[in-house]
């Protein structure tokens, strides 16, 4: 019994000392008069070591001690929405753009209109404008834009006698898309649309074309709540579309793998973005190309969406904003930017940077991606305090709908359920 | 006749074998499945699904999933918080929760009862329930991003105070009474005659309290505000993002996060065995 | 004499109470009392800049029972509780009468068999998402595909996702219920057994006439500690499936997390706590007050 008595005081005694060691150096990292240190939370995902390289870059450039922590978004959210209890909110934050709206309400977010130069904001793209403001401020900065159409595996097409649309003023329409679907599938691609279906949470993004041609939303912008937007007939369309695709074997309900597309072949068309840029370029070499979304009888859409880096208040209250917005202001310039789109296939930023890629010159491959910005034809998700509440129910909603629930129950009571947090929380005010 | 019987009883030790060994694939299958896969590229998990070939190291093997969870992924650092926290959470929990299960067990004094009710209604609150507000405790109490924070909260569990409370219940009242005639104080009787006594149930409370803090989510989620304390269960949900679920790598540090409870167990399995076959006997 | 020591005990008793008294106090208890206090408001998590906590009365309440994903996530976990609690009683004590024999080879099944409890609940989440994959080349829809089965998604599946939760949970927990039933087995003194056989008993009358009867507290405790955990349904819910398909796996313990966490909504949330408990605290004693009356 001693030997175990004494085992849990040695233990107790390499703990304590761990920790003394732990907090000294914290300690006197503090005491010290030296530079700025700034806190940055990075929502993780594949570009992580870009943003490390760039942070590195920023810190060895202007002095500034940065220190990054990557999350999970579930678990930065988190995170987020107590720090200011806790008090370690903080000073910038790179994530989702969707994220903002929710942590400017809590009052988190420092507005950037005071530092934005006009001949900077100026140079931004129409769409990255959209997606960084709130509230008639500009609560962020981004570094790139989302591109999204349809891959398209150009030899499967080719083989099916599928029409090739070059732009997306002759995307498919309604008719021709179907067409292409059964034509291709007759030729022996197994599920000629491939659509993530896995993870259906990132649906909520990449099915916003298709659901905007159909004349469907998410959110009534007029009233901030989902009544009669989600649940409308246009979405319910929209919906049932998907449903009739699987239902179809146009796409693989019972899906779990990511390679589809790219690997497996057995999908001709893929309903992704940018961000696999990589895979299908390396894996079907000139065989990946770019075709716009079809018109599914409202027209031809895109969809935008970013990472964003916004200052907290916490930097405005620390005497740091300075520094902060200096991070950002970095952050822009062209060489960090180009360093996460030239790894990601994203769509520059500022027009001034897009005409370095040559990807996004016309005849390159990404080409479809800028036309498509520069057209205005993209479209956002709802900008709302309620969007982690709208995501997670929409990610049940595509999953039970590709699943098999009847659509408009599925989206009814998902609607209902919303606005109720919607109302409870006063976001829609 | 008797060959009759004798091959009869044969037979039937053929069968029962059998038994034996197919119950033991439905709960080993999944766990070999583990440490195979976490061999095996993410195309290869996904291409050898459908077969036999899910559970046999086939195909081209590599230690690469494990190099990437160590090199980018920071294995060990993420397992030594996990094993801190968890020694010191087990260490604290043993102590108290059998301190108050001798008094309330062997012990007369006045309260009792109300210490007895209070502990049993506690034991139905799923702590899970009420997280939001234990939280705000702790933050409050400035223990955010401490080893404290994550190991100190849970170790006092009217689950493990239950248990022990029926254990010094059961054990003879005069061995108290004898020592305390000699004099002995009633805190050394604890110590020095008790403790040695409850090996068995302290081995108990030591597995069931390290498997419940080794793979807890929620908590730390909440109190870990950066790298220094982060554990490894959130280290692993990290490997499931938006755009790419790296299953290799999730095997790999699945496997990895298993071994060394595994490991315990088979080092000490006949004390766990015959601890763990004590506890519900006084229930 | 006499009443010194009687101090004395008093003293220590409760010295060797407080760490643990403080501890449940400050982390079960007082967090408990804030959620039936806040149950009655509106309080959000993060409070917007300018708005104030108010009584609500028993408007979140109301809402527990008249929402629709709440009162589903209660009866999820009941269902989840009658598929689960049963199973591993029945389970765990056939396979404790099949392992209660002093071979050495029956020793070491034992051991594999009590192996899954040491794979922590998130890692049994994600390899069985593994073995539940909807494809027909998944795991467990190529094994029943040997015996003509079709294959189903599983998770995916409303209908099955609960049962697949409940699979897990059972694969983990049976060798340690298994190992809780073999202790009371095994302390059932070998002279009844022997008596009951010269009274001309067979295997099944001596089950049910000595084992099932002598076998009462050690099931008290499985019955009690298994259907506790049960209610506790959280980290596959969190891991897997976020309480899909079609709400089918939400529980009441995910939704009271999503709703405080997510939703903002404490207030509320700490209501379904304050439900859920009274709950779980009714069917303990119920459980307590059944097994006593035999």
């Amino acid at each position: 019994m001693k030997k175990l008595l004494t085992l849990m005081l040695l233990a107790l005694f390499t703990l304590s000392t761990v920790f003394a060691g732990g907090s000294s150096e914290t300690q006197a990292a503090a005491a010290s008069d030296g530079p700025v240190t700034i806190k940055v939370w990075v929502s993780s995902g594949s570009e992580d070591a870009k943003y490390k390289e760039i942070l590195d870059r920023i810190e060895s450039e202007t002095g500034i001690v940065i220190t990054d922590e990557y999350y999970p978004k579930d678990e930065l959210d988190q995170k987020l929405q107590v720090s200011p209890l806790v008090g370690d909110t903080p000073e910038l934050i790179i994530a989702d753009y969707l994220m903002i709206p929710s942590y400017y309400t809590s009052g988190l977010i420092q507005p950037l209109g005071e530092y934005m130069s006009d001949e900077l904001y100026a140079d931004l793209i129409p769409s990255v404008q959209g997606e960084t403001s709130y509230d008639g401020q500009i609560v962020s900065v981004a570094q790139f834009d989302a591109g999204m159409a349809l891959w398209a595996n150009k030899s499967m097409l080719e083989n099916a006698g599928v029409r090739i649309p070059e732009s997306w003023e002759d995307a498919w329409t309604k008719e021709e898309f179907e067409d292409a679907l059964e034509k291709l599938q007759e030729s022996g691609v197994p599920y000629p649309l491939y659509i993530r279906q896995n993870k259906p949470s990132s649906l909520y993004f990449q099915y916003m074309p298709f659901l905007a041609s159909f004349g469907g939303d998410y959110l009534d912008e007029e009233t901030m709540l989902t009544a009669g937007t989600l649940d409308s007939p246009e979405t319910v369309a929209a919906f049932e579309y998907l449903q009739w695709m699987v239902d179809q074997d146009y796409i693989n309900g019972a899906c779990d793998y990511e390679n589809g597309f790219y690997e497996r072949k057995e999908s001709a068309l893929a309903l992704l973005g940018h961000w696999k840029y990589a895979d299908h370029v390396n894996f079907l070499g000139d065989d990946a190309i770019l075709v716009p979304c079809p018109d599914l009888g409202g027209g031809v859409f895109t969809c935008s969406g970013s990472t964003v880096w916004a200052m907290t208040t916490a930097a405005a209250d620390n005497g740091k904003a300075e520094a902060a917005w200096t991070i950002l202001e970095k952050a822009l310039e062209p060489e960090n930017i180009l360093t996460v789109t030239d790894f990601n296939g994203a769509i520059p930023s500022r027009k001034s940077v897009m005409d370095q890629v040559e990807n996004l010159q016309e005849g390159g491959r990404l080409y479809l991606y800028r036309q498509q910005l520069e057209a205005g034809i993209s479209v956002l998700r709802p900008l709302t305090p309620a969007h982690m509440t709208i995501y997670n129910a929409m990610q049940s909603v595509y999953s039970d709908v590709i699943g098999g629930a009847d659509p408009y129950t599925a989206l009814h009571n998902a609607s209902q359920e919303i606005d109720e947090v919607i109302i409870d929380n006063g976001w829609n005010n | 006749m008797q060959a009759m019987s004798r091959s009869r009883t044969m037979t039937m030790k053929v069968v029962s074998m059998v038994l034996y060994v197919l119950v033991a694939c439905v709960f080993v299958l999944p766990i070999l499945y583990m440490f195979v896969s976490s061999f095996k590229t993410d195309t290869q998990i996904v291409s050898d699904m459908s077969t036999i070939k899910a559970f046999l190291p086939t195909g081209q093997l590599s230690l690469g999933n494990y190099s990437t969870i160590m090199v980018e992924g920071q294995f060990w650092r993420f397992f030594k918080n996990s094993a801190l926290i968890a020694i010191l959470n087990v260490g604290i929990e043993i102590v108290v929760n059998s301190m108050i299960g001798y008094a309330l067990g062997m012990l007369a004094f006045r309260g009792k009862g109300i210490i007895i009710s209070l502990v049993i209604a506690l034991a139905v609150v799923p702590t899970e329930s009420v997280i939001i507000n234990k939280f705000i405790v702790v933050n409050s109490m400035g223990l955010m991003n401490t080893i404290w924070g994550l190991a100190i909260p849970s170790a006092g569990y009217p689950m493990f105070i239950f248990l022990f409370y029926n254990h010094f219940k059961g054990m003879p009242q005069e061995l108290v009474e004898a020592a305390v005639v000699d004099g002995e104080k009633y805190s050394g009787v604890f110590w020095k005659i008790m403790m040695p006594l409850s090996k068995p149930i302290i081995a108990t409370v030591a597995i069931m309290g390290f498997i419940r803090i080794w793979g807890d989510v929620l908590w730390p989620t909440l109190v870990t505000r950066d790298e220094t304390w982060r554990t490894l269960p959130l280290a692993l949900r990290a490997l499931s993002t938006d755009v790419y679920i790296f299953w290799g790598q999730i095997f790999a540090f699945s496997s990895l996060m298993t071994l060394p409870v595994l490991i315990l167990f088979l080092l000490f399995q006949k004390q766990f065995i015959q601890s763990l076959t004590m506890t519900g006997i006084k229930g | 004499m006499k009443s010194g020591l009687r101090r004395d005990q008093a003293r220590v008793a409760w010295l060797f109470s407080a760490p643990a008294l403080v501890l449940i106090s400050l982390f079960i208890l007082l967090p408990f009392l804030m959620s039936l206090v806040y149950s009655f408001t509106d309080k959000m998590l993060v409070m917007r800049p300018g708005r104030s906590v108010e009584f609500t009365g028993l408007e979140n309440f109301v809402k527990v029972f008249t929402n629709g994903t709440t009162r589903q996530s209660f009866i999820n976990t009941g269902i989840y509780a009658v598929m689960v609690v049963p199973a591993v009683v029945v389970l765990g004590t056939i396979l404790a009468v099949f392992v209660n024999r002093p071979l050495k080879s029956v020793k070491v099944f034992r051991a594999i068999y009590f192996s899954p409890q040491v794979v922590t609940m998130t890692v049994v989440a994600v390899v069985w998402s593994f073995i539940f994959s909807p494809g027909s080349t998944g795991i467990m829809n190529s094994l029943l595909g040997l015996f003509g089965v079709e294959p189903h998604t599983w998770l995916q599946d409303p209908d099955l996702a609960l049962g697949c939760l409940a699979v897990m949970y059972i694969w983990q927990t049976l060798g340690l219920e298994m190992l809780i039933i073999l202790g009371g087995l095994q302390y059932i003194p070998g002279e009844l057994y022997e008596a009951a056989m010269l009274d001309g008993c067979g295997a099944v009358k001596r089950f049910w006439f000595v084992t099932v009867p002598l076998l009462r507290n050690t099931m008290v405790y499985v019955l009690v500690s298994v259907t506790i955990n049960t209610l506790k349904l959280f980290t596959q819910v969190y891991v897997l499936t976020n309480g899909g398909p079609s709400n089918s796996t939400v529980s009441v313990v995910y939704q009271l997390y999503k709703v405080g966490f997510l939703n903002n909504q404490q207030g509320y949330s700490s209501a379904i706590a304050v439900v859920f408990f009274l709950i779980v605290l009714a069917i303990s004693l119920l459980q307590n007050y059944l097994m006593r009356e035999k």
